[in-house]
């Protein structure tokens, strides 16, 4: 990791060091993610993935360190999922998708027109009129997924958007990121500690240590994914889920 | 099952229950033996009530004009103070404790006062209504406005939402069930408190009407006052929930859904 110098459309986190008072939750942390990458951090509960985040979605500040952006202005990079659906109760499923444009002042109309186009491939066609408390889990992610897309930035920040599923309809919405993915090229920062999660979606995934966090693995995934039900159990995948789990073991993570 | 049937599953057992007591009531007033002077049956009251229509609609109307005059101003001043109070934890800390003391005052001990101060015209009756009015508002409006989801409020600032932008969709919004439910027992407590106004002195009202009605012993007309205020009473807090129910249709969908759910 070099970190210093950024190529056009890359991303790098250089040096970020985070406390909260006596706790130190991000030690010098290094990441690197290219145009177009799908990358993964995983790492133990509370070990400052989500800090991470934070610091990238502008709402919070790193103590040092600094971040740079080839080509976009910081503040319109990022659209940020977080790990619950966070819909409005109030607004049915057009309205709640076209929130990111809505507050950048994007008119309603126009944002409305775009986002049916994508319902359908979400599918959440058909329900535009429907408030969110009528939508089963796995739709009210790709809702709340297609707001983070609608959000029109670069770079999509999805932490654990899976984690609260069930497991038939992670495995389903997995695949289905995976080929939403091919459709968008966006580059998309994740956040899971679900190894075969990662390794399923990712081109490269970041181990980190629990805290303060630093960088234990990091690891490049085989882009060769044809089929996400038939490479778990590829020697490839299994050799690939031992390392990712020894490097978490190693730092004491499992 | 049909909309009228259900309707009619839910109206019954209060109906019933009321026609019950009032049964009771005149059974016990026609049995015992008891003055109609001293307790009135239910039919003596009716017949009051239709007998001095005229007087007690005219009192009625000037009543419910303290009392709605009394609550829309304790909405926007206690609205804008729960605004207020929502912004500024310091100020929040330093006047809650104020505001549920001040709840502790009996309004009796004020009323009067209040008449010494503003003379006998509408302007104590609406300070009266404002005030006991006032407390549920601010208090549902503080709490509707913190219980906004964090995490919903980080997602907008993550796409660098306004202040103004985040209180306007989302916080209001989101504090808009509390802030009825407040507006429900406000208005509930309007009417009484514009009567409370008047019986410690005025020239018109339903107050001033029941305190002249107890002075010449005419207990049938205090109950047929009280049976007015009572309906006009629920009548308002009918029009709130018709109002809320404008407002927030999701609320209702949502709620509906959850009791389908529990059953």
């Amino acid at each position: 990791m070099t970190g210093e110098k950024v190529g056009p459309g890359r991303i790098a986190l250089c040096g970020i060091s985070k406390r909260y008072g006596e706790l130190e939750v991000l030690r010098d942390l290094n990441l690197e993610i290219n145009e177009g990458e799908f990358v993964t951090l995983i790492g133990p509960s509370g070990c400052g993935k989500s800090t991470v985040f934070n610091i990238l979605a502008g709402l919070e500040t790193a103590d040092s360190g600094h971040i740079q952006v080839e080509g976009f202005p910081l503040r319109r990079v990022f659209s940020y999922m977080p790990q619950r659906d966070s819909l409005l109760p109030w607004r049915n499923i057009l309205d709640n998708v076209i929130l990111g444009q809505e507050l950048q002042g994007v008119s309603k109309k126009q944002a409305r027109t775009e986002a049916l186009e994508q319902l359908a491939f979400f599918g959440l066609h058909g329900f535009e009129k429907n408030y969110p408390f009528e939508l089963s889990g796995g739709m009210r992610q790709r809702a709340a997924l297609l707001r983070t897309v609608l959000t029109q930035r670069p770079v999509l920040l999805l932490d654990e958007p899976f984690g609260a599923l069930d497991a038939l309809t992670r495995a389903q919405l997995q695949e289905w990121l995976s080929e939403l993915k091919q459709r968008l090229h966006r580059t998309i920062l994740f956040i899971t500690h679900d190894v075969e999660e990662a390794l399923i979606l990712s081109d490269r995934v970041y181990v980190l240590s629990p805290r303060p966090a630093q960088i234990t693995l990091e690891q490049p995934v085989a882009p060769d994914r044809s089929g996400s039900t038939e490479i778990v159990i590829s020697p490839r995948f299994v050799e690939l889920k031992g390392r990712l789990l020894a490097a978490l073991k190693s730092e004491g993570a499992i | 099952m049909s909309r009228s049937l259900r309707l009619l599953k839910q109206l019954a057992p209060p109906l019933l229950l009321v026609l019950a007591l009032l049964a009771l009531w005149q059974l016990y007033v026609s049995l015992s033996g008891i003055r109609q002077t001293i307790l009135p049956g239910p039919f003596r009251v009716i017949d009051a009530l239709v007998n001095f229509w005229d007087v007690i609609s005219e009192n009625l109307v000037y009543t419910l004009f303290e009392a709605t005059l009394g609550f829309g101003i304790a909405l926007a001043v206690g609205f804008g103070f729960a605004v207020l109070l929502d912004y500024s934890p310091v100020l929040r800390r330093a006047v809650y404790p104020l505001l549920v003391a001040s709840q502790t005052v009996p309004m009796v001990a004020i009323a009067p006062l209040l008449i010494i101060w503003f003379g006998y015209d509408i302007v104590p009756k609406i300070i009266v209504v404002w005030l006991v009015c006032f407390f549920p508002i601010v208090v549902a409006g503080v709490d509707g406005l913190a219980a906004t989801d964090s995490e919903t409020t980080r997602l907008f600032k993550s796409l660098q939402a306004s202040a103004w932008q985040i209180f306007w969709k989302l916080r209001l919004p989101s504090a808009l069930p509390f802030i009825f439910s407040g507006l429900r027992i406000a208005i509930t407590y309007a009417i009484g408190g514009a009567v409370l106004g008047e019986y410690v002195g005025a020239e018109k009202g339903l107050g001033i009407f029941i305190q002249r009605s107890k002075n010449s012993f005419r207990n049938d007309l205090i109950f047929a006052a009280v049976l007015v205020i009572a309906v006009v009473s629920i009548g308002l807090f009918l029009l709130v929930t018709v109002i809320q129910r404008r407002v927030m249709p999701w609320y209702y969908r949502q709620e509906t859904i959850k009791k389908r759910i529990i059953k």
